[in-house]
C-alpha cells in the first residue's frame, strides 16, 4: 500500500493515538501525575486536587491527590466516584503500620474497614465503608522511601460484590497502574 | 449575625475561613457549632480541603473537636432510642 493510501487509512493518526507508557510512580513529583487528563476524562473524573497533609505518626508530610466524579452519575449502574492517590514518604511496612495505628484509635473506624491483607494479586488492600461509602484502599511501594495508597469509593455498589473487585472492574486503568 | 441556615452556606462559610487562614480545628469547630454532626462534618472537610474520607477522618481525630463523642452516637445530647 502506498504512503498516500496508508495516510488515507488513518495509519498516521493511529500511530499518534498510541497510548504513551504509564507514568513512573517512583519518579513522579506529584501524585496528581498518576492519571493523565484523557484517562481521568474516560473515567468520568474531574481534575486532581493536590493536598499535603501532616505525616502520620509525626513522620514527613504526605501528599494526596483526589479525583472526584466530574458529574454526578445519572444512571443506575455502579461507578467509581472518587480515586485518591497518596504518596507516603516511608517504607511499605511503616506506612501500613502508621495507617492502621492512627486509625485504630480514631472515632470512626472500628469495624468499618478491614485490616490490610495481601489480595490474590499480592497487593496489600483493605476494604469496607468510610462514612457509609464503600471504600477500597490498596497500598504498595514504588521505591524504598515511597509507599503509595490508592483509594476508591464506589457508588451503587452491587449487593454482594466486594468493593475492591468492583473498583478494579469499573476503573481497570487505575488497577493496571498498580505494580504487581 | 444570624447563623447560616443551610449546609451549603455553612460549608461555604467554613471554606472561606479556611482560605483566609483559619486552622483546621477552627474550621471544624465552625462546622460543629453551625449544627453539623460528625459524619456530615467529615464530608464537608473532604470538600473544603480536597481530601479523601480517610484523611478527613484522621484530621478530625487529630483535631480533638469531636473527642467527646464516639462513632455511632450523636452529639448535642442525642440519646440512642
Amino acid at each position: 500500500m502506498s504512503c498516500v493510501l496508508l495516510a488515507l487509512a488513518g495509519c498516521t493518526s493511529a500511530r499518534r493515538e498510541q497510548a504513551p507508557p504509564p507514568p513512573d510512580l517512583a519518579s513522579l513529583a506529584s501524585p496528581c501525575g498518576f492519571l493523565r487528563d484523557a484517562e481521568r476524562d474516560d473515567l468520568g473524573l474531574g481534575p486532581g486536587a493536590l493536598t499535603t497533609a501532616p505525616g502520620l505518626e509525626g513522620g514527613a508530610e504526605t501528599t494526596q491527590c483526589v479525583y472526584r466524579e466530574a458529574e454526578p452519575g445519572a444512571g443506575r449502574d455502579a461507578y467509581v466516584d472518587s480515586v485518591s492517590v497518596t504518596f507516603l514518604p516511608t517504607t511499605l511496612d511503616l506506612a501500613r503500620r502508621a495507617l492502621e495505628t492512627v486509625e485504630n484509635r480514631g472515632l470512626f473506624t472500628a469495624g468499618r474497614m478491614s485490616a490490610f491483607a495481601a489480595a490474590p494479586d499480592g497487593v496489600l488492600q483493605r476494604e469496607g465503608t468510610r462514612l457509609g461509602e464503600p471504600t477500597c484502599e490498596r497500598l504498595f511501594a514504588v521505591r524504598p522511601d515511597r509507599a503509595v495508597q490508592v483509594g476508591y469509593t464506589v457508588e451503587r455498589l452491587p449487593l454482594g460484590e466486594p468493593v475492591c473487585q468492583a473498583a478494579a472492574r469499573l476503573a481497570p486503568l487505575v488497577d493496571t497502574r498498580i505494580p504487581r | 449575625m444570624p447563623l447560616p441556615t443551610g449546609y451549603a452556606d455553612l460549608v461555604q462559610q467554613a471554606s472561606a475561613e479556611a482560605r483566609d487562614g483559619a486552622t483546621e480545628t477552627a474550621v471544624l469547630r465552625r462546622l460543629r457549632d453551625g449544627g453539623l454532626q460528625l459524619l456530615p462534618s467529615a464530608r464537608a472537610l473532604c470538600d473544603i480541603y480536597d481530601i479523601d474520607l480517610g484523611e478527613a477522618q484522621r484530621r478530625i481525630d487529630r483535631s480533638g473537636v469531636w473527642s467527646d463523642v464516639r462513632d455511632g452516637h450523636g452529639p448535642f445530647g442525642v440519646t440512642d432510642t
